[in-house]
Formats: structure tokens, C-alpha cells, sequence
């Protein structure tokens, strides 16, 4: 089940080359998640706002990390379950 | 004098593309049966999974038909953003292996080998190499076809799915099309096969040897085409994105939640699309003259029905009149299931001072609008009649291109303010 959640979070990640960005844990609700792997990412714009998104996943559920890069934050997006 | 280069084109042609990104973005979806479907109510499949295909989910199908099929469909649904910043990436690949590729719809391509295969150990092992980048920089497959010409590439790419190559060499042209299905060539579809049914015209090998005479004779300027066609010749270049022809025309479209017969809800939608449309040709810098509204009845009956009015117009107020006319000008037969807007007959815009006070108002007002959207996202402001109906995320369009118009998801999107707060503001009442 795929649930909205739209919070702010912190985030580590690793910028690369090449603009290339990788996040390797978060921070939601005061809960550390280790990301295993990076599924998928790609980009996005909000009027002139570019918005890099990752689909990560802690081998259990897949969470939607989003980067504004306008504001330099990063978002939850929303959480899937695993089943 | 030396001959000119054997032409060599790829036809790229990603696998169950939609469905095959989400698999990819979810792990828990691989080796499922999913469909990709939009996000309204009375959506339809717009892509299947290899394994929900093997149950006969078919794309086109509505979601009720679909999970007869297979009951332990899987549906998603579609990001449309996902899959055009996907496709983005995929030309960014393509163009490391030549300059010249065509952009066929979202999920298909065209590339120009012609001399660039040396570089790259030959014509197989370029498209080896590709298949393996855009497995491991995307995680998915695509089927490969490599001939003489678009025609023959895109046939070729068809005939193995998924993850296929298929290399067609001009010695073995005669032999394979002998006995193909006309239906099999792109651009015979269902009605123009049935026509050539009609003519004992069945496989591409009769199309050849049908006289060019006979085929102009039934079908016209396009006879002689397809007496080629039926030999596997085909001239047609491969077009870059920026070689492109201009545009001719501006539409959107949506499927309503519900049946509707209520005219003053379907005014709401039109005035929703005419925006969508007059924003969408005002980024281009384009004006048009014809309006033509689309109408599909609940049992699927669609037509269309068409207003040329007398000057160049490119106000989504002005698009919305127009359509309006047309919508009033319509006794419905049955209830309205999609309804459709759409502009052509377009010029580039000209800029003329209006003498009339309202006129320029209307036109900063707009000019306003288009910079708030363009700067914070689609329907940001808006229309205050729109205010408590916008929710509509649409199916992307086959004949997306990159580069053109960012695509915007439009989900659970409410506008931030409408007009009526634009003017307030604008006088200083905030």
C-alpha cells in the first residue's frame, strides 16, 4: 500500500561525478534508515524548481526520497510497504 | 565518383516500457503481473507487464476487463514525469553512439548508424553495447532492429520481444517480406489492411508486385507509397529533435469521472482543458484559429466537431469561447464520457499593441499568469471557477517529446490561488 507522506527528512548522501547523487541513510519520525539499494531515480520540475527523486529501499518497505534543489531540502515523499 | 554509404538505421523500441520502469523502481513488482494505469476513476490500461500480457492483459482494456483476465493484476498508477525524464535519459545514451536520432513516441527511437558503426566494432556489437548501458544505467530491456531503412528497422525491432535483435541484411529484403502480413509494416493499420484484403493484397511480397497504378487508383497520393512499402524501400531521413517539423496543432483531453449530461459541469471541464491547451500553446509562442472540441458519448461513440474563428488566438478565455460555442451548438445524444479541446491552424505569435484598454489588461493579465505557472509549478493560479475541481492527472501522450513542454503532474494538484486573489492582490487589498 502506497502512503503519502510529504515530511521533511534528513538525509546522507554522497554527490558524485558527474552530478550524480546517492543517499545512504535518512532520518524520519527520529527512526535511522540504512538505504540498500537506489531502484530508480529521475527528475522532475515544479515551475523552475528541479526536483531529483529516489526510489530507495531498507529491504523491507520503498520510501520516495525527493531533493529540491531550489531549497536544498530533502522530502519523504511517500512510503510502500513491501509485500 | 565513390557510391553513397549503405544507410544502416536502428529502430529502439523499449520492452512493456511504463510497466517495465515501475518494476524497476519497485522491487516487489518484478516478475509480476502489473498494469500502468492513469489515476481517474474510469481509467484504462495503458501498459501491461510481460507477465500479466501472458494472461491477455491487453493495453486499452479498463481496469474491470483487465482483472477478469488475471485476478491477481497488480495496478499502478502512471507518473508521467518518471517516465519522460526516463526517456530524456535514454536519448542521452543514444546520442553517444551518433547524432542522429529521431525520437519516434516516448518509448521509441530511431537512430542513424550510417557511418558511425566502425567506431563501435560493427552494426551488432553497437547495439549489444547499447542494450547493455541502458540495462545497467535504467535496469531495462529494449528490442533492436537494424535495416536499410526506418520502415524495415521498426519491423525488425517487432519481430523478437522482448530484449530482441533482430538485423536485417538489403540481400535478405526480398525473402523475408515475401510472405510478412501487410499489417506488419508501419502505417498498414486495420482499415487500410482491409482495403488491400479487398484487393487480394495480403503480404508485403503481394503489395510489391501490385503496379503502383492500381494502388493510386484505390487509395490515391499514398498508392505508390505503399507499392514501395511492399518492396521495403523507404527514403524517409531520420529527424533530430531540433530539425523537427514545427507543430500543428495543440490538444488535451480527459476521460470525466462519470458519465455527465449536466452542461454546466462539462463547461468546468472545458474551461479546465481550454486552460491546459492556451498554456500549453503560449509556451510554444504559437496562436491558432481553428478550435475543435471532442466529444466521446458513454458507448464510446467519438466525434468531433469544429470552429475556425475570424482572428488568431492563443487566450485560454478566448480557446474556451470558442469551444463553448461549439459544446452549446451540440444536442448530446447520450451522456459525455471524455471530452477533448484542441487548437490548430497555428502561427507564431505576433505581437500587436491593442488600442483597446480591456484588451491590454487582458493580455498582462495572462502574460502574469503564464510567469507565476512558469515559475512555480502548473496551476498555481488559476481560474476561480476552477478552484474546487482541479484534479486531473492524464495518460502521457505517445507523441511526448523532451524538450518541448515540461510535462507537470497534475494530481491532487490545487491550485495555490486563483485569479480573483490575482486581482485583489493587484490592486493592493492584500
Amino acid at each position: 500500500m502506497v502512503t503519502p507522506v510529504g515530511e521533511l527528512i534528513q538525509v546522507g548522501a554522497i554527490f558524485g561525478s558527474k552530478t550524480k547523487v546517492r543517499p545512504v541513510w535518512f532520518v524520519w519520525r527520529g527512526r535511522e534508515y540504512r538505504v540498500r539499494e537506489v531502484t530508480y531515480s529521475w527528475k522532475e520540475r515544479e515551475g523552475k524548481t528541479l526536483i531529483q527523486h529516489f526510489s530507495v529501499t531498507d529491504g523491507v518497505s520503498l520510501y520516495d526520497l525527493s531533493y529540491h534543489t531550489a531549497e536544498m531540502n530533502w522530502y519523504l515523499s511517500y512510503v510502500e510497504d513491501g509485500s | 565518383m565513390n557510391s553513397p554509404p549503405l544507410r544502416r538505421i536502428m529502430h529502439v523500441d523499449m520492452n512493456s516500457f511504463f510497466a517495465s520502469v515501475e518494476q524497476q523502481c519497485n522491487p516487489h513488482l518484478r516478475g509480476k503481473p502489473i498494469a500502468v494505469i492513469g489515476s481517474h476513476k474510469r481509467t484504462v490500461v495503458t501498459t501491461a507487464s510481460y507477465e500479466a500480457r501472458a494472461f491477455g492483459v491487453k493495453t486499452g482494456m479498463t481496469v474491470p476487463e483487465a482483472r477478469r483476465c488475471c485476478p491477481d493484476l497488480i495496478l499502478v498508477v502512471a507518473n508521467n514525469n518518471k517516465y519522460a525524464d526516463t526517456c530524456t535519459q535514454l536519448i542521452s545514451i543514444y546520442e553517444e553512439y551518433t547524432p542522429v536520432v529521431e525520437v519516434f513516441s516516448v518509448d521509441e527511437a530511431f537512430l542513424d548508424l550510417t557511418g558511425c558503426t566502425r567506431l563501435f566494432g560493427g552494426e551488432e556489437m553497437m547495439a549489444r553495447l547499447l542494450k547493455k548501458e541502458i540495462k545497467e544505467r535504467l535496469g531495462l530491456t529494449c528490442s533492436i532492429g537494424i535495416a536499410p531503412n526506418k520502415l524495415l528497422a521498426k519491423l525488425a525491432s517487432d519481430r523478437k520481444k522482448p530484449d530482441g535483435l533482430v538485423i536485417i541484411k538489403p540481400e535478405e529484403i526480398p525473402s523475408l517480406l515475401e510472405n510478412i502480413p501487410v499489417r506488419e509494416l508501419c502505417g498498414i493499420g486495420p482499415q487500410l489492411e482491409k482495403y488491400l484484403a479487398e484487393m487480394d493484397i495480403r503480404t508485403c511480397g503481394e503489395l510489391g508486385r501490385t503496379k503502383p497504378s492500381l494502388l493510386k487508383d484505390r487509395f490515391g497520393v499514398i498508392g505508390e507509397r505503399l507499392h514501395f512499402m511492399g518492396l521495403g524501400i523507404d527514403d524517409s531521413l531520420v529527424i533530430p529533435l531540433e530539425q523537427s517539423e514545427e507543430i500543428k496543432s495543440v490538444g488535451h483531453s480527459m476521460t470525466l469521472g462519470k458519465d455527465i449530461w449536466d452542461r454546466e459541469f462539462l463547461n468546468l471541464h472545458l474551461l479546465q482543458l481550454s486552460e491546459m491547451v492556451g498554456r500549453r500553446l503560449r509556451s510554444y509562442g504559437y496562436q491558432g484559429r481553428t478550435v475543435a472540441l471532442t466529444i466521446r458519448y458513454s458507448d464510446f461513440t467519438t466525434f468531433e466537431k469544429q470552429l475556425t474563428v475570424k482572428y488568431y488566438i492563443s487566450h485560454s478565455a478566448d480557446i474556451y469561447q470558442a469551444a463553448l460555442r461549439l459544446l452549446s451548438s451540440i444536442k448530446l445524444g447520450q451522456a459525455v464520457r471524455l471530452l477533448g479541446v484542441s487548437i490548430s491552424h497555428l502561427r507564431k505569435e505576433v505581437v500587436q499593441l491593442s488600442l483597446f484598454e480591456e484588451e491590454k489588461k487582458r493580455g498582462l493579465l495572462t502574460q502574469a499568469m503564464d510567469e507565476i505557472n512558469g515559475r512555480y509549478g502548473e496551476f498555481t493560479i488559476t481560474w476561480g471557477t476552477l478552484l474546487l475541481r482541479y484534479n486531473h492527472a492524464g495518460v502521457i501522450s505517445p507523441s511526448w517529446r523532451p524538450g518541448r513542454y515540461p510535462l507537470r503532474s497534475l494530481k491532487n494538484r490545487v491550485p495555490r490561488c486563483s485569479t480573483i486573489f490575482f486581482r485583489q492582490f493587484c490592486k493592493g487589498r492584500f
